[in-house]
């Protein structure tokens, strides 16, 4: 298989509390995940298991303390909250981030309309993000995750904010992506179409092993 | 019913307690205004706005000051803090009245809590001569602020505008009130604390009419405590459902999906080859910066309107009489007669534009953090992006500065326009530096009255000509000193003089801006780097300036 995205051994802790009560906080006892080109991956754990702050480590968004992480191609990266900025529009949302990812405003611009209609939003290109709903909010903040086609993306519990709408485009945009080799690691509490992964690791005990 | 009453108001207390924040301010700011300002506040008063400067006075009522702030916002955030929760309460329990009266029973008890610190302070500095008068003058100060901390809850959606707007009547009330000015104005006789603050220093309007200044002040605390407590109740009463029948929305068919989702895989694809220059990207970031600011009407409100009102009214009520000021022309020192106003006029400038700007840069690297996080993460440089903001924080500050320079110099024209000009905008930029710097650190709301006290002991005081003794050698510690001497030099003679002070402001600058660039760079970059990670993305993703 070969893979794009591989973390071996990753640990990290947290300190809780002041001296001399100063306690630590194992999370990440040695994490292992490996995800292959094409593959769609689900992570589970119970709520408190780590599997955000294994998402923020693979994403660049906090350090670990210890283990490898090799990363093959491009990687979008889509909040459990949606990071927005309030007072910018949907069009406007995107515009930048397309500059971020490096795209030309052609291509940025073509992308943005296909993500409109793929998403189902465009009638809210216009609409500031604080007076989105908060399932638009969900579809804007998965839009700039998806924005440059991204060989792996990372998902951290992405249809909370869903109607069943939008959770159906949801998966029929991930298969597409699979059928177009990209990769998708979804990070959720619970998963409840085992059929739509290819594999489904569960993390326990800061230990990552099939479900 | 009285259970819930009970609980609401105990939780609300509790939550007040539990904000590090809260408490820090209930021991700082008693201590700061009673014990610091007291003295220079007085000396403030004597020379500047031609008041009495008794001390006494003075000190008597800076208990009730500081039992306004720490009220007004102990009001503002414990109603907008829990707008959504108790709408939810009543909604669920279908009644509104103890929620309602819960939360304005935890209000009271924080307006408690801040006249006893308030009280406490002044007992603790000099003593209090008529415990009485001052523990219900204090607790009348304290509920008038409290009910226009609870009024701007019930009205204001960011919790950072109505910090500031409380703060800004907060300084119109002290600055132009009785306390400190002739009381010669009509306008400041419509302040809220105008005359609670005479009950509070133990002296007699004359102009209160057959209620007398008591009654006046207990009008001011039940009315506004009457509207503020209306106001709670309607917003947390629960919405009638509508009965309308609605009609069914057809959802739209997904059916051409697959296709536009393989589109959108393809259309990426040729972006690979041609990345954005690193310039592309910071000027993107500093549009849609921009576009933000731009878009938050107080904000505007706040940098153009603050400077004409805050500075005209400071120069309205400044005694118009000479007074004596150290200048250098030509590398002589001398000491000029100039006109007391005129000193002020020109004074005010930098104060206003420090406060205004420092607030700026504050609130843009608070509001923009996570998404600039995001914007690193997706692939943009932190220097861009830093860049950008820098931009915003600048075009805010120029704008700031300039409105108050133009107020000034309506009424009184700088001897050098360019270089008090350029010294106004040198100190605003430090400023605004600092509200970078802070924001990351403090919080918006911590960084708030970091700066509003900053601006006033560094800029009010600490730089001020106007003192009997000129500027206070501690001074010489502060950000604006380099620069305030470079704007009395432009506003009062004919000739540039100050190279060492120029120099001294901009290092100042540049200190400052370094400190707050790895403060922001800290906040703000991707870590994957300092880690063991191999990222191969294959292309060139972060523009052309590596």
């Amino acid at each position: 298989m070969i893979t794009r995205l591989e973390a071996v051994g990753i640990t990290k802790s947290y300190w809780r509390g002041c001296w001399p009560r100063r306690q630590q906080l194992p999370v990440l006892r040695g994490a292992d995940l490996v995800v292959g080109v094409g593959e769609v991956v689900g992570l589970v754990g119970e709520n408190g298991s780590g599997k955000s702050t294994l998402m923020k480590i693979l994403v660049g968004d906090l350090a670990a303390d210890g283990g490898r992480l090799h990363i093959s191609g491009r990687m979008g990266y889509c909040p459990q909250e949606p990071v927005l900025y309030e007072r910018l529009t949907c069009d406007e949302h995107l515009e930048l981030f397309g500059v971020a990812y490096g795209m030309p405003y052609e291509a940025a611009a073509a992308a943005t309309e296909d993500l409109y209609q793929a998403l189902g939003f465009g009638h809210w290109r216009g609409t500031r993000a604080e007076a989105l709903s908060g399932g638009s909010r969900a579809k804007l903040n998965l839009a700039l995750a998806l924005l440059a086609d991204p060989e792996v993306l990372l998902l951290d519990e992405p249809y909370a904010g869903f109607d069943w709408d939008t959770y159906e485009r949801f998966w029929e945009l991930t298969a597409a992506r699979r059928s177009a080799g990209r990769s998708v690691l979804v990070i959720s509490h619970f998963v409840a179409d085992h059929e739509r992964f290819d594999r489904i690791v569960e993390l326990r005990d800061g230990r990552t092993g099939p479900q | 019913m009285n259970g819930l009453a009970n609980l609401v108001g105990r939780q609300g207390v509790l939550a007040y307690a539990r904000r590090p924040l809260n408490v820090a301010l209930l021991v700082v700011v008693p201590i700061l205004i009673v014990f610091v300002w007291a003295g220079a506040l007085a000396d403030f008063s004597k020379v500047i706005l031609g008041g009495a400067g008794d001390r006494a006075q003075v000190e008597a009522a800076t208990a009730g000051w500081a039992a306004a702030a720490l009220a007004g916002l102990a009001g503002f955030f414990q109603v907008i803090g829990s707008r959504s929760p108790d709408r939810r309460l009543a909604a669920a329990g279908g009644h509104s009245a103890p929620i309602a009266a819960g939360r304005l029973g935890a209000t009271f008890g924080l307006a408690v809590l801040a006249t006893v610190g308030g009280l406490t302070a002044l007992a603790a500095r000099t003593g209090i001569t008529d415990p009485p008068r001052a523990v219900a003058a204090t607790g009348m100060v304290a509920i008038i602020y409290l009910a226009f901390g609870v009024l701007v809850g019930t009205v204001v959606r960011s919790e950072m505008n109505g910090a500031l707007l409380i703060t800004l009547l907060w300084v119109f009330d002290i600055f132009l009130g009785p306390a400190l000015g002739p009381d010669s104005s009509l306008l400041t006789r419509f302040f809220p604390l105008h005359f609670p603050t005479l009950v509070l220093i133990g002296q007699a309007s004359g102009h209160a009419g057959p209620i007398g200044d008591v009654g006046w002040s207990i009008a001011w605390a039940l009315g506004l405590a009457a509207v503020a407590t209306a106001r709670l109740a309607g917003m947390i009463r629960p919405t009638p459902p509508p009965n309308t029948p609605v009609a069914a929305i057809a959802a739209p068919a997904p059916s051409a999906l697959l296709r536009q989702a393989v589109a959108v895989a393809r259309s990426a694809t040729p972006t690979r080859t041609r990345p954005l220059s690193s310039s592309q990207r910071w000027i993107a970031v500093l549009r849609a910066g921009l576009r933000e600011y731009r878009r938050n009407l107080v904000l505007w409100a706040l940098l153009v309107v603050v400077p004409a009102v805050f500075i005209g009214m400071a120069i309205l009520v400044t005694v118009d009489v000479p007074g004596p000021i150290a200048l250098v022309e030509g590398n002589q020192n001398f000491v000029a007669l100039l006109s007391q106003r005129r000193m002020h006029a020109a004074t005010m400038v930098p104060i206003t534009s420090a406060f205004l700007a420092g607030i700026a840069g504050l609130f843009v690297v608070t509001d923009s953090a996570d998404g600039d996080r995001r914007l690193v993460l997706a692939g943009l440089r932190t220097k861009q992006v830093l860049a950008g903001r820098v931009g915003v924080i600048a075009a805010a500050t120029a704008l700031t500065t300039v409105a108050a320079i133009a107020v000034s110099g309506l009424w009184y024209a700088p001897r050098q326009w360019l270089v008090f000009a350029g010294a106004n905008l040198l100190i605003a930029l430090t400023y605004a530096v600092i509200g970078v710097l802070v924001g990351p650190i403090t919080g918006r709301i911590g960084g708030l009255y970091l700066i509003l006290m900053l601006a006033f002991i560094d800029v009010g005081l600490g730089q001020s000509v106007m003192l009997p003794e000129g500027p206070p050698t501690w001074g010489a510690f502060l950000p604006a000193r380099g620069a305030s001497q470079v704007m009395i030099d432009g506003a009062f003679t004919a000739g540039f003089d100050r190279i060492r002070a120029l120099l001294l402001g901009l290092a100042w600058l540049a200190a400052l801006g370094a400190a707050a660039t790895a403060v922001f760079h800290r906040r703000t970059r991707a870590v994957k780097l300092r880690q063991n990670v191999v990222v191969d993305p294959g292309i060139d993703t972060r523009g052309d300036d590596q």
